[in-house]
Formats: structure tokens, sequence, C-alpha cells
């Protein structure tokens, strides 16, 4: 499968995920995300055919949105940080998951409990594969697949 | 009647995701209980009467698949109905699952009505 | 029976079991009709954009024109009658991918999810959807018997029953399930 294929398919399946538990729209793209904006960083590995990792990266006031409307909390109710982490963990397991389950194939794939990272922990030449704007921040997500699939 | 309700998932806001649809389904859930994984779903299910089971699949330690034919093999939990909750929409899996004895599945990610309608099914039908 | 229209950016809330809610030509708009069959009253609103914040004027005008402001008020006016939100039963209808005259494309989807999110965290689930399509829909509530009543744009009335939404199973946008 393409760059382009995996590229769109990641894209939707974000936007299904993020509609359907975070109720929360795709604004339509604009510019890249500013450098100086604080964000959160996930990252899980999948193993099955194909085998990678996916890594997710948000802004945080965007972050603390998803985890406000997931968690259905009042909007000015300070989630703590381990919660905010705990939530956008879980949207980047359902992202990857469904993104696998579309691929499909007769192999389960198995997926790696989601971990914090570093927001700077990247390779700054690799761009992400998709890249998303919220009503208030931007999310980033970076496939890397070991094997390169026709 | 008062169920209580065993949610087996990784992710603890996914678990109060998920209690949050069944106190709000009118489904009278007297206690819900909770584990990180099927190990520690089988260890509380030994001590503890449970009406019935969610669980996801991939998980750390013992994953659902595990859970689901541990269950099976119990001569005293093979009754126990389970709702499977996963990302994995794969038809192979699915049916696997379906096939292993859990009685629903519901895929991640899913509305809040999707998983009511399932354990309103499950549960009916297990009366 | 007595027709109660329930205009764009409107809402009407009755006691009276001879009364029957409408609405008409809801495109991108949403209907959220409620009704508590004990308290046998029944509430009808139509709002036209999700968000509030963009006008904060015309939403203390007009509150009903907005989800966030429409919708509590919906459901408060709805209990001074003596409804009980554990008893309510929420339905929707609407949120169609039109081309309004704003120009604004997906605003349907908007004000979809803007319900979702305030009637999450309000701890109310829906008992019956609607919404997407690139159709124009009528409904209307029969506040006697909280019957709710859908016409799409050249269909058949039908009857919109309590815990219809379950049955598709995800997300109206998304056709893989």
């Amino acid at each position: 499968m393409t760059e382009n294929r995996w590229g769109s398919m990641l894209g939707s399946t974000a936007e299904d995920v993020l509609e359907t538990m975070f109720f929360t729209s795709i604004e339509p793209a604009d510019a890249d995300a500013p450098p100086n904006e604080r964000r959160l960083a996930v990252r899980l590995w999948f193993t099955g055919i194909p085998s990678g990792k996916l890594t997710l990266r948000v802004s945080e006031a965007s972050a603390r949105s998803l985890a406000s409307n997931f968690l259905a909390a009042e909007t000015d109710d300070p989630l703590p940080d381990a919660q905010l982490e705990a939530v956008v963990c879980e949207l980047a397991n359902m992202i990857c998951g469904a993104l696998l389950s579309q691929v499909g194939g007769e192999a389960h794939f198995r997926l790696s409990s989601p971990e914090p990272v570093e927001p700077g922990d990247f390779d700054p030449d690799l761009r992400p594969m998709k890249s998303l704007n919220l009503a208030d921040g931007h999310l980033e997500l970076w496939l890397e697949l070991e094997e390169h699939a026709a | 009647m008062a169920y209580r309700v065993l949610i087996v998932d990784d992710s603890a806001v996914m678990r109060a995701f998920i209690r949050r649809i069944m106190l709000l389904s009118g489904i009278e859930a007297a206690e819900f209980l909770e584990a990180g994984d099927g190990g520690e779903a089988l260890e509380i299910l030994r001590r503890e009467w449970v009406d019935v089971v969610l669980t996801d699949i991939n998980m750390p330690g013992m994953d659902g698949e595990q859970l689901v034919r541990r269950l099976e093999q119990d001569d005293l939990l093979k009754s126990l109905p389970v709702v499977v909750v996963s990302t994995d929409r794969t038809e192979s899996r699915v049916s696997q699952m379906i096939s292993l004895g859990a009685r629903g599945y519901v895929k991640k990610p899913f509305l809040p009505e999707t998983l009511r309608a399932e354990l309103e099914r499950v549960l009916g039908a297990s009366q | 029976m007595s027709n109660l229209v329930v205009g764009m950016a409107d809402c009407q809330v009755s006691r009276s079991g001879d009364d029957v809610l409408l609405t008409y030509a809801l495109g991108s708009c949403i209907a959220v009709a409620i009704h508590d069959s004990v308290a046998g009253v029944g509430g009808l609103l139509h709002y036209m954009l999700p968000e509030s914040s963009i006008s904060p004027a015309k939403a203390s005008e007009n509150p009903y024109m907005f989800a966030d402001t429409g919708i509590p008020l919906l459901f408060r006016q709805a209990y001074q009658q003596g409804a009980e939100k554990r008893r309510l039963v929420v339905r929707v209808a609407g949120g169609a991918q039109v081309m309004d005259k704003e120009g604004v494309f997906n605003i349907g989807k908007r004000n979809y999810l803007a319900l979702r999110k305030i009637l999450w965290k309000a701890g109310v689930l829906l008992q019956g959807e609607d919404v997407g399509g690139n159709i124009s829909r009528t409904v209307r509530l029969e506040v006697g018997n909280g019957r709710f009543w859908l016409r799409s744009s050249g269909q058949e009335e039908l009857e919109l029953k309590p815990a219809a939404a379950a049955s598709k199973g995800g997300n109206p946008w998304h056709t893989a399930s």
C-alpha cells in the first residue's frame, strides 16, 4: 500500500475516532503548528502485518478539550496531567487499532500500551504522515512501518 | 435486577467511559469492578460474583482472547456473559471471539447508545 | 390537535396533551425533541449553530440559535413544567451536510457533534436519531403520547421509535462500522 493510501486512511480513521468518542471535528487545513505551543506526545508499537509504530503529538490545549469531552468533565474543572496523558494514550490506541483493522488480513495485530514520549523526541527531518487542525490546536501523527508493503 | 459488572481494559479512562455509559443507560448496576488485564480479571472472578464481563482484547499481560478461553474452560465461569469491546473490527477477530464464547461485540470507536443496546441484548438474553 | 410551529432558532415546551410540536426544513439545523410520558411534558428545539462564543450578543438575544445555549434551556423549561431528566426520551433529527447560505459546508456535522458533547456531559443518552446525509427533514412531536415523526424530502412520514439509534452502530458520517 502506498504512503498516500496509508496517509488518507490514517486521516479518515483519526477523524472517525475524534468525532465518535471525543465529539471533536477536524478543521480545514492550514499552516504548520507554531513551534512554541505546549504539546503532549505518545507512542505505541504494533505487530502483525504490517508492524511498526504510531506516534501522536497534540497541543496541550487540544488535549485538555479532548479529555474534558471524553471524561464528561465540566470545562472549568482543570484535569490533572496524568488524566490528560491517559486520554491521549487511549486516543492513539483507538486510532492505531481502527487503522490496522481496516488494513485487514487474517493475522491478528497486537498493540503495545501507548507510552508518553518527550514532545521533542522526534527526528526533525521526519514529517508527520498526517497533520490535523482541531478547534484549539493541532494533532500530528507519524506512522512508521517496518515492511514497505507494495 | 441490579447487576455486578466487571470491566477489563488496560486504560483507566476507557473503563471510566464505559462505566459512565452503563450508569446513564438505566441498566441497573449495583457495582462496578475493574481490571487492567485478563490475569487481574480472573483473580477478581475467583473471589467475587459477577453478572457480566466487558473486555478489551489488546492488553499487556493476559489479553482478552486468553481471558475468554480461560472462562470457557472453567465449569463455573463458562456461563458468564462476556461482551468484547475492542478496536479490532476485522471479521476474523469478531468471529473468533464469538466462537470462543463471547456473547457480544462492540467495536471502538462506538456511540454510547451502541454499547447500551449490545448490553441490553446480552443481558436480556441471559435472563 | 393543536399544532405549535417551532421556527428556526426557536423552542416550544408544552404540557397539553392536544399539542403537536413541529418544525420544518431542517437542513444543517438540528431539532431536539424531548418527552416525559409520566409528567406529560414535551419540548422541541430547532437550533442552527454549534457555539454561542462566536456571537455572545446574538446568544443573549436568542439563546435558541446555538446548541450550547439552546439545549440547556430546552431541558430547563421542561423541568419547570414537571419533567424529570431520568424520564426524558431524547431524539434528534437534522444536521444534514448542505451548503448553507454562508457557504459553510460541514455545519451539519458540527451541530451534531456539539449536541453529542452537551448531552454526554449532561448525562443524557439518545433514544433515536436521524441525522446527516444531504436531505431536508421535517419533524413533529405529539405531546400527548410522545410519538416522534419524521419526514425527509420526497419520502413518506415515518415514526422514530425510542432506541432506534443503536441499530446503525456508528458515526453517521462514516460508513465503515
